[in-house]
C-alpha cells in the first residue's frame, strides 16, 4: 500500500488517506480481503494522529470499501460492480464539469457543446 | 534507595577527595607522633570532616538541581534525605574506627595515652562530630544551602566552643586528669550522639517533605 | 482508562493564578500543551507530580490518585523537565547504574540502545555535555524504565531539528501501544503538530481550549482580502483580525464565512497566536 501525505495542501489529512486507499482498492492494487494496517500502526508509521486514520477508516467502512473483524483488524471489502459503476460515474461527472468550464471559457453555447460531444461519441464507434 | 546511595558515593569519590586526603594526613600524623598527652582534636579531626560530607553533598545537589530532578524519579523525599544521613553515618563509623586504630597504634608505641583516656576521647568526639550534621542538615534542608550555610558556620563554632568547654568540664584544666567515670561518660556521649542523629533524621524528613522547590 | 485526569486544579502565586484547570488525557493519546513562556505549563506538570502543593482540585494518574503512594505511580511515569538535574560529575553509564537502583523496572539494554540512537556521548561528565546532549540523556532515562505515561516539559527545545525529528519518532513508537500516553508541553509547536491527537492551549494560567487536533483545524480557517470584505463576517466568529497595508487577514470559524470567500487552512501555531491576541 502506498500513502503519501501532503502537509502543504489544503486537503485535510484524513481525506487524503481516504482518497488514496479508496483509489487503490478500486484500482485493484489492494486485493479483496487483504488485511489493512491497523489504525494505530498506520498512524504511527505516518507520524500522524490515530484519530485521523480512525476517521479515514470509518469513512471507508461507511462507504463499503472495508470491513472490520473484531480482534483481527480491517480488511478490504470484496469489490462489487455497483461500487465500480458509481466510481466511474463520479469520474464522468467530474469530466463533464471540466468540459462545461472549458466550453464557457471559449464561448461555446450549450447547443454547440452538445454537438461536439455527439461528434466525439460517434468517433468512438 | 540503593541508587541514591550509589549517587552519593559517586559524588564523594569525585568531590571529597580533598577531605579524604586531609583525613589520611591527620591519621598518619597522629599515629606517628610520639609526644605525650592526648590531643583530642588532632587525633579525631577526620571524624569532623566526615561530619561535613553530608552537607557538602547537599550543596552539590542544590547546585546541579538534583533536588528538583529527584522529585520526578521513583524515590520519595524521605529516601533522598535518608541517603544523606545514612551516608554520613557510614562515613562517621568508618572514620571513628580508623581514628581509634590510629590511637591504638600510637598507644602501642608507648605514649602517655591510657585506655580510659582513649575511650573518653572517642566518646566525646563521636558526639561532637555527629553534632555537625545533626544541626546543619535540617537547617539546610529547610532553608536551602545558602541560608543554611550561615547556620552551619554557627553550628561549627558552637561545636568547637562546646567541645572545648566539654573537655574542660569533663577532663578538668589538665588533660592528664581522667575523671573516674570516664567510660560512663563515653558511652553516654555516644548514645546521646546517636539519639540526636536519629531525631535530626526524622526532623529533616518532615521538613523536606513540606518544602516546595 | 484515562492516563491523566485533572479536575479543578488550582494554585495561586503572587501575581499569577493557575487554574482552575480541567484536563483529560485519554489512554493511548498524545496531548500537546501549548503556551507562551510563563503561561503555567511547567507549573501544571509540577502540580501533576505533586512537586508543588495544589490549593484545590484532584489529579488522577493512570487511575490512581496522586496523593496516594506517589512513589509507585512514578515508577510508571517518565518525566523530562526543561532542565535535567543530574550531578555534574556523572557520566551516562554511571547515571544508568544510579537509575537501576531507583526504578524497579529499569531496562539497562533499552537505556544503552536509546543512548546510542540519540547519540549521547559516552564517558563524558554531565557538566561537559551540551544542553542538547543533556536533554537527550534525560529522555533516554525517562524512556528506560517501562513507563506508561510520559510527561515532557519543553523537552525538545534546545535540540537540533534532526534530533527533534528522532524524538518525535520515538514518541510515535511509544504510543503504538494503546496503554501508553504522552503529555507534551512546548512553545515550539511545529514538530508536534502532526503527531498530537489532542491540543490544549494554556494562556496566563487558563486553559483556552482542549480539543481533538483534527476538529480544531477544521473548525477554524484563514481568510484574507480587503478590509471591507472581512467586515462581512460576524465578529463573534473572528478570533483575531489584523489589517496591513495590502489588506486584512483574520482567523475565523469556518462556518461563519460567507460562501464564495476563500478559506485557507490554519496551523495550530497560527491559531494559538491569534487566540492569544484576541484575548488581549
Amino acid at each position: 500500500m502506498t500513502i503519501w501525505i501532503d502537509n502543504r495542501s489544503g486537503t485535510p489529512i484524513y481525506d487524503q488517506i481516504y482518497t488514496q486507499i479508496r483509489r487503490q482498492i478500486v484500482g485493484g492494487e489492494l486485493k479483496e480481503n487483504e488485511l489493512l494496517p491497523s489504525i494505530r500502526g498506520l498512524a504511527k508509521d505516518l507520524r500522524i494522529s490515530f484519530i485521523t486514520t480512525k476517521r479515514a477508516y470509518e469513512e471507508l467502512e461507511k462507504e463499503g470499501f472495508l470491513y472490520t473483524v473484531p480482534g483481527k483488524g480491517c480488511f478490504v471489502a470484496p469489490r462489487n460492480a455497483e461500487l465500480i459503476r458509481e466510481e466511474n460515474l463520479k469520474k464522468i461527472e467530474a469530466h463533464i464539469e471540466e468540459i462545461a468550464r472549458l466550453g464557457a471559457a471559449c464561448g461555446l453555447s450549450r447547443e454547440e457543446l452538445l454537438d461536439v460531444v455527439r461528434f466525439g461519441l460517434e468517433d468512438e464507434r | 534507595m540503593r541508587g541514591l546511595l550509589r549517587k552519593e558515593w559517586y559524588l564523594i569519590r569525585r568531590h571529597c577527595r580533598t577531605y579524604l586526603a586531609v583525613a589520611a594526613l591527620f591519621l598518619v600524623t597522629s599515629a606517628a607522633v610520639k609526644s605525650g598527652g592526648g590531643n583530642l582534636f588532632m587525633t579525631f579531626y577526620p571524624c569532623i570532616l566526615a561530619g561535613i560530607v553530608p552537607t557538602t553533598l547537599l550543596a552539590y545537589d542544590e547546585q546541579s538541581r538534583w533536588n528538583v530532578y529527584s522529585d520526578t524519579l521513583a524515590c520519595t523525599r524521605a529516601q533522598v534525605v535518608s541517603a544523606k544521613y545514612l551516608t554520613g553515618l557510614l562515613l562517621e563509623l568508618g572514620m571513628i574506627l580508623l581514628c581509634v586504630a590510629a590511637s591504638l597504634f600510637r598507644m602501642s608505641r608507648g605514649t602517655a595515652v591510657s585506655g580510659r583516656e582513649l575511650l573518653l576521647q572517642t566518646g566525646l568526639m563521636v558526639l561532637v562530630s555527629l553534632l555537625i550534621p545533626v544541626i546543619s542538615l535540617p537547617l539546610m534542608l529547610r532553608f536551602g544551602v545558602e541560608k543554611g550555610r550561615i547556620f552551619f558556620f554557627a553550628a561549627v563554632t558552637v561545636t568547637c566552643v562546646g567541645s572545648l568547654a566539654l573537655s574542660r568540664t569533663l577532663l578538668g584544666d589538665s588533660t592528664d586528669q581522667i575523671p573516674p567515670h570516664a567510660s560512663a561518660i563515653a558511652v553516654g556521649a555516644v548514645l546521646a550522639g546517636l539519639v540526636l542523629y536519629g531525631l535530626s533524621w526524622l526532623l529533616s524528613i518532615r521538613l523536606y517533605q513540606n518544602r516546595e522547590l | 482508562m484515562n492516563a491523566l485526569e485533572i479536575r479543578g486544579l488550582k494554585k495561586t502565586f503572587s501575581g499569577f493564578q493557575l487554574g482552575p484547570l480541567d484536563l483529560t488525557l485519554p489512554g493511548g493519546c498524545i496531548l500537546g500543551l501549548i503556551g507562551e513562556n510563563g503561561a503555567g505549563k511547567s507549573t501544571t506538570i509540577k502540580l501533576i507530580l505533586n512537586m508543588l502543593r495544589r490549593e484545590s482540585g484532584t489529579v488522577t494518574i493512570l487511575g490512581r490518585d496522586n496523593g496516594q503512594d506517589l512513589r509507585s505511580i512514578k515508577e510508571e511515569v517518565g518525566v523530562v523537565l526543561d532542565e535535567v538535574g543530574l550531578p555534574d560529575c556523572l557520566t551516562s553509564a554511571q547515571t544508568g547504574r544510579v537509575m537501576e537502583g531507583i526504578f524497579r523496572q529499569w531496562d539497562a539494554a533499552a537505556y544503552a540502545s536509546y543512548l546510542r540512537e540519540l547519540g549521547v556521548p559516552e564517558g563524558k561528565a554531565f557538566k561537559e555535555m551540551s544542553r542538547g546532549n543533556r536533554m537527550k540523556l534525560g529522555i533516554a532515562v525517562a524512556l528506560s524504565h517501562h513507563p506508561r505515561l510520559l510527561l515532557l516539559d519543553e523537552a525538545t527545545s534546545g535540540l537540533d531539528p534532526v534530533v527533534r525529528d528522532r524524538v518525535v519518532e520515538m514518541l510515535a513508537d511509544f504510543t503504538r501501544d494503546e496503554d501508553h500516553a504522552v503529555l507534551l508541553s512546548s512553545h515550539i509547536v511545529s514538530d508536534l503538530e502532526r503527531i498530537c491527537d489532542y491540543i490544549a492551549f494554556l494562556h496566563k494560567g487558563k486553559l483556552l481550549l482542549c480539543q481533538e487536533k483534527d476538529r480544531l483545524l477544521e473548525e477554524y480557517g484563514f481568510v484574507h482580502g480587503a478590509a471591507g470584505e472581512l467586515a462581512a463576517i460576524d465578529s463573534a466568529a473572528v478570533l483575531h483580525r489584523s489589517e496591513g497595508r495590502y489588506g486584512a487577514e483574520a482567523i475565523v470559524l469556518r462556518r461563519a464565512v460567507p460562501a464564495g470567500m476563500a478559506i485557507s487552512p490554519v496551523t495550530v501555531e497560527e491559531l494559538f497566536v491569534h487566540m492569544v491576541k484576541g484575548e488581549r
